[in-house]
């Protein structure tokens, strides 16, 4: 499904070659190509089973910010923990698409924020 | 004098009979077939005539969704609806849009396409629009008439329609435009845009099951979506629609969204109209205060015509009308009643895609 270095326990994740050139909606009811797919499918197990995850932004015709928060901010609200987050690199070989990472990290700190609230269920 | 033979007595005879009949089925029902006809106005444009197309609208809706029955000798037949835009002299796109939209309501609905009639008269402006958007083949129409129109001076996509988020689908909408006019290119602002305009359809358009009764069925959670080369105004134009409840309506049901564009309104000074609680959501989703993950779509929306650096984005929805750009409110209106769905529409001016 992805792409790893055995030696090194690191994974690349192409989001426009290894899952969708056209990022979808929010949940799989909105359609193919959504964002709780592609955490539930390619960011949780390659955070669980490898030391580094490293997710290309790159290709896609665009992320809808629905995609972005739920593939991203739904890793903590599903549990995932701050060390396992400090595996995810998220990178961009076009430099055009380097401001998704940027959103992707915000969404994931907002969703930590709101986590830490108290009244957050 | 030619001598009448006793063919052609007998087919005098039989067109008597005929014109007798129809002139019964005239005289008892008030029309020659108990055919639904809806006259449209001249002009049918929500910014020029807004009052008017509503009303045209709805009265289309009315006729063509809730059935009509007439008795014919005894016997319950529906009265046949026709389609005739004979009168209407000009049409904008927003409407041909919406309109597009409802006949493939009908046709999902009832299985049958509607009839056309008179198409021989319908204004070369309405033909080139009916075409480009699909209209004909949904009516099973062909090409009855040439239009004098040139091709390039109303590029408009064919209507596409779904009931899931499908990008690829959506992203066609700018490649089709970028091979027909050659300044276009695609956008990834314009993909997001458009992607969470048809999430905010799926979503939040058509409340669930014996919530809301519907004045008019709904022919699933769908949406509508085309784009266009303006060629009048030198810009490039996409619509989403949907036929749902509006956002006015989804704001005042859900909780969170109505405390929060109630303040907002409030802090402004302004009163509950529909064009306000639109642009109250629209400022809820720029603060996103309260609403956790949720809340970033109508922002994105919003976002295209800040990412493209000109042009606006212009919401009807429910009785409300209003054009943002990128910082302020262009223009606001109320309509005499609900357009029966959101419209959104963005527009931006062809230099911004100059530079490829």
């Amino acid at each position: 499904m992805y792409s790893t270095t055995d030696e090194t326990l690191m994974a690349t994740i192409r989001i426009a070659e290894d899952f969708t050139r056209f990022p979808g909606g929010r949940y799989r009811r909105h359609g193919g190509g959504s964002g709780e797919e592609f955490r539930e499918k390619f960011l949780v197990p390659a955070l669980q089973a490898e030391d580094q995850v490293t997710v290309d932004f790159s290709g896609a015709a665009g992320y809808p910010a629905s995609f972005l928060e739920e593939a991203f901010g739904g890793l903590v609200r599903e549990g995932v923990d701050a060390a396992q987050l400090k595996k995810l690199k998220l990178v961009s070989r076009d430099p055009s698409f380097l401001a998704y990472t940027k959103t992707a990290w915000e969404y994931i700190e907002a969703a930590m924020a709101d986590a830490d609230k108290p009244s957050h269920r | 004098m030619k001598k009448r033979t006793r063919k052609d007595t007998v087919r005098r005879r039989v067109n008597l009979r005929r014109w007798l009949i129809k002139l019964r089925r005239k005289k008892k029902d008030g029309s020659r077939h108990s055919e639904a006809v809806i006259v449209p106005p001249a002009q049918l444009s929500f910014s020029k005539s807004g009052q008017e197309t509503v009303a045209f609208l709805a009265r289309f809706k009315d006729a063509a969704l809730k059935r009509r029955r007439v008795n014919r000798r005894g016997r319950w037949f529906e009265a046949p609806l026709f389609l005739d835009l004979a009168t209407v002299e000009r049409m904008s796109v927003p409407v041909a849009v919406t309109l597009a939209a409802e006949l493939h309501r009908w046709v999902l609905l009832r299985g049958v396409s509607l009839r056309a009639k008179n198409i021989k008269q319908w204004s070369d402006r309405v033909v080139a629009l009916m075409k480009a958007l699909g209209v004909f083949e949904l009516l099973g129409v062909g090409r009855r008439k040439q239009t004098a129109i040139d091709p390039d001076e109303i590029v408009l996509l064919k209507l596409i329609s779904g009931e899931k988020n499908e990008n690829e689908e959506i992203q066609r909408l700018q490649t089709n435009l970028s091979e027909l006019s050659q300044v276009f290119s695609p956008k990834p602002y314009v993909f997001e845009g458009l992607s969470e305009a048809v999430l905010n359809c799926i979503d939040h358009a058509y409340p669930p099951s014996g919530q809301i009764k519907p004045k008019y069925p709904y022919a699933g959670h769908r949406w509508w979506a085309t784009g266009c080369f303006d060629t009048n105004n030198s810009s490039f134009r996409f619509f989403v629609y949907d036929q749902g409840v509006g956002i006015p309506q989804t704001v005042g049901d859900e909780p969170t969204w109505k405390k929060l564009v109630s303040r907002i309104l409030d802090r402004l000074g302004m009163d509950r109209s529909d064009a306000n609680v639109i642009l109250g959501a629209f400022e809820v989703g720029r603060t996103r205060t309260g609403l956790g993950e949720r809340g970033k779509g109508l922002e994105q929306m919003r976002a295209v015509i800040a990412k493209a650096g000109g042009g606006y984005i212009r919401v009807i929805s429910g009785n409300g009308d209003i054009s943002l750009n990128a910082t302020q409110v262009l223009e606001k209106r109320s309509h005499s009643s609900h357009i029966g769905g959101t419209l959104v529409e963005w527009s931006m001016p062809v230099d911004v895609f100059d530079n490829g």
